[in-house]
């Protein structure tokens, strides 16, 4: 429909474009490798240049110099493999799925750049649901548009085409509908009549707005997307799925490029976003439809743990573009594709066993956390218990107690003959045994005992002992005296 | 070999066990068959058996192993000259572990038993209730 309005005229970002009265005319077309035309450096070169000395009132002015210096090697990149391809893409018809592709991608970039810019002036006016034209110079999307454009359009052409994303798919519609002589076509007519259904300009933006943020944010999310993304858009119902994966999606679109086959590993890496474009356009048809399904296979083989959780109600994970890819095959086949080939290699077992180990509940596998008792049961982790002690181990210690007796047993009858005499040698060291005193305890009295006072009389031994002593006394005083009694009478 | 222990051996050990010799010297004079004499002598094994199970085997008791056997030995000087601490030691200790006394003679084994047997049930103290007890359990093991 971004066609038609192309066609009734009524176009409103041209209009826009044709309000700003200082704005430089764009450099003259690419012809490389055809003398006395500048290269696509010089054109772009020249096309900054204008840009930085116009007024440039535009933040898509701003962001093309932005993007230009953070990608300078992609964007050369870009030239040189247009540069390659330009002749090629000049002069065989360019097939109608690449255009396809490329508008798609380019749509995309305009569609990131515009959101990163944040509303426009234009949108600001009452224009919202339009493109906006600040897509204006972006390298990249200038080397897709020029790749398709080279040396079939008209500068004014052009123009339109890089002031506008709208613009530029009707263009690039009516271009094709000339190379393959089918002018009188419409330029919607003329996609749908090639690639099937694809999703026009028209188609995106008639959309709701939210619907075609997500989705245009999600191929920009994955530039290395090597199928063509345009089947994505087979279908209106397909993109409205897309539409509602692919903001879950990032893990699936990282892991991808490690999924390309080796035929588009090969390709030059630093093309970046613009890739695909020129392959596109070198490429035939058949090629890029190959290649898309060889990307499509590379994809779901290293499809993200993520994918496989899409069947239990988890959250979905899949972007636009690989839901493109997704679509391709049909949808039964195409998830349980995915389930399978999301197990971990090592794991030999089946994929039910294997998801419910991937499965995490509060850092616990599912399985275990829905069935611990079950879980342990089945473990083949060893378990530090000892076992009961079997019939047989209780037995074996009776056995051991009556081994150890049958000794004492044996050596105790080899002399019971003898008993007699043992017992009656060891009878005496036997008494001793039991003549010892049992050890006893004190016994303390519970009444204090009172000693009585002495009534002794009067010995004869002690009387005899006094009348002796006083006899001696007695005749000694006696004696002293008769002395002194002759000595007075003797004087 | 196993001999039925009768209950002249049990009373023949009970008059021992008691210190009860005259009792013991009748009953021992009718233990005169080589039957009765094995009983007899099955019975004072398995006594034994018992009496040291009942003391060492509910502790880990190599020291006081050594303490029993020294303390019999010690009192008198009869007992020290009778028990060699060695056989005595590994007579117990035969009991609860792997102890081997096949280096051992007959007559040394139920010597020595016989009068450990007598020290132990002493330092026991039991009473007829539970020295019957106690002479049922070895008669039981003696049967086996």
């Amino acid at each position: 429909m971004g066609a038609d309005r192309v066609s009734d005229g009524t176009d409103t970002n041209a209009e826009t474009v044709e309000e700003q009265p200082d704005r430089r005319p764009p450099p003259p077309p690419d012809k490389p490798g055809t003398d006395g035309y500048p290269s696509r450096a010089d054109s772009r070169n020249g096309a900054a240049a204008a840009n930085d000395t116009g007024t440039g009132t535009g933040t898509g002015t701003q962001n093309t110099e932005k993007q230009a210096e953070e990608k300078p090697d992609s964007a050369q990149t870009s030239q040189e493999t247009s540069g390659e391809q330009g002749s090629s893409a000049t002069e065989k018809p360019e097939p109608p799925g690449t255009l396809e592709y490329n508008e798609g991608a380019v749509k995309d970039d305009s569609t990131t750049e515009r959101y990163d810019n944040g509303p426009s002036p234009e949108g600001a006016g009452g224009k919202s649901d339009r493109q906006p034209t600040e897509e204006i110079g972006e390298p990249k999307d200038a080397d897709q548009r020029e790749q398709a454009l080279e040396g079939q359009t008209s500068p004014h052409d052009r123009t339109t085409i890089t002031e506008t994303g709208k613009g530029l798919r009707a263009a690039g519609a009516t271009e094709r509908a000339e190379q393959n002589g089918a002018g009188e076509k419409s330029p919607t007519d003329d996609t749908k009549s090639e690639i099937g259904s694809p999703p026009s300009a028209v188609d995106i933006g008639d959309r709701p707005a939210s619907a075609v943020e997500q989705t245009e944010d999600a191929f920009v999310s994955a530039p290395d997307t090597p199928g063509p993304p345009r089947d994505s858009f087979d279908a209106p119902g397909d993109v409205v799925g897309g539409d509602t994966r692919e903001s879950t999606r990032p893990a699936d679109d990282t892991a991808e490029p490690a999924a390309r086959p080796p035929e588009i590993e090969g390709q030059p890496q630093s093309a970046d976003k613009s890739q695909p474009d020129s392959r596109d356009q070198a490429l035939p048809a058949a090629d890029a439809k190959q290649n898309a399904d060889q990307a499509s296979d590379g994809h779901h083989e290293k499809a993200d743990p993520a994918e496989a959780t899409e069947g239990l109600g988890a959250p979905l994970t899949e972007s636009a573009g690989a839901d493109g890819d997704r679509i391709d095959l049909p949808d039964g086949a195409d998830e349980l594709e995915i389930k399978s080939e999301a197990a971990p290699k090592d794991v030999d077992t089946t994929g039910k066993q294997a998801l419910s180990e991937r499965l995490m509940v509060d850092g616990v596998p599912l399985h275990k956390y829905l069935d611990p008792v079950g879980a342990a049961a089945w473990s083949n982790e060893s378990v530090d218990v000892e076992p009961n002690p079997a019939g047989d181990r209780i037995a074996d210690l009776e056995k051991d107690e009556l081994s150890r007796f049958e000794k004492m047993r044996r050596k105790a009858y080899e002399a019971s003959d003898d008993i007699h005499d043992i017992v009656q040698d060891r009878l005496n060291e036997a008494k001793d045994i039991f003549a010892q005193p049992p050890t006893g305890h004190t016994e303390i009295g519970t009444h204090p005992e009172v000693i009585p006072a002495p009534h002794d009389g009067i010995s004869i031994g002690d009387a005899a002992t006094a009348l002796v002593a006083a006899g001696v006394v007695v005749g000694e005083v006696f004696r002293r005296r008769r002395g002194k009694l002759i000595d007075k009478k003797g004087k | 070999m196993i001999m039925p222990i009768t209950a002249d051996q049990v009373a023949t050990l009970r008059a021992y066990l008691t210190g009860d010799f005259d009792a013991y010297d009748q009953l021992r004079a009718r233990l005169d068959s080589t039957a009765a004499r094995a009983g007899y002598s099955a019975l004072i094994a398995a006594a034994f058996f018992k009496a040291v199970d009942q003391r060492f085997a509910k502790s880990d008791a190599d020291a006081e192993v050594v303490l029993f056997v020294g303390s019999v030995r010690a009192r008198s000087e009869g007992l020290g000259d009778k028990i060699d601490p060695g056989v005595a030691e590994r007579l117990i200790r035969a009991v609860y572990t792997d102890e081997e006394i096949d280096d051992l003679d007959g007559e040394t084994v139920l010597g020595t038993e016989l009068l450990l047997l007598a020290a132990l049930i002493v330092d026991e103290q039991f009473d007829d209730s539970e020295l019957d007890e106690f002479l049922s359990a070895a008669r039981k093991l003696a049967d086996r």
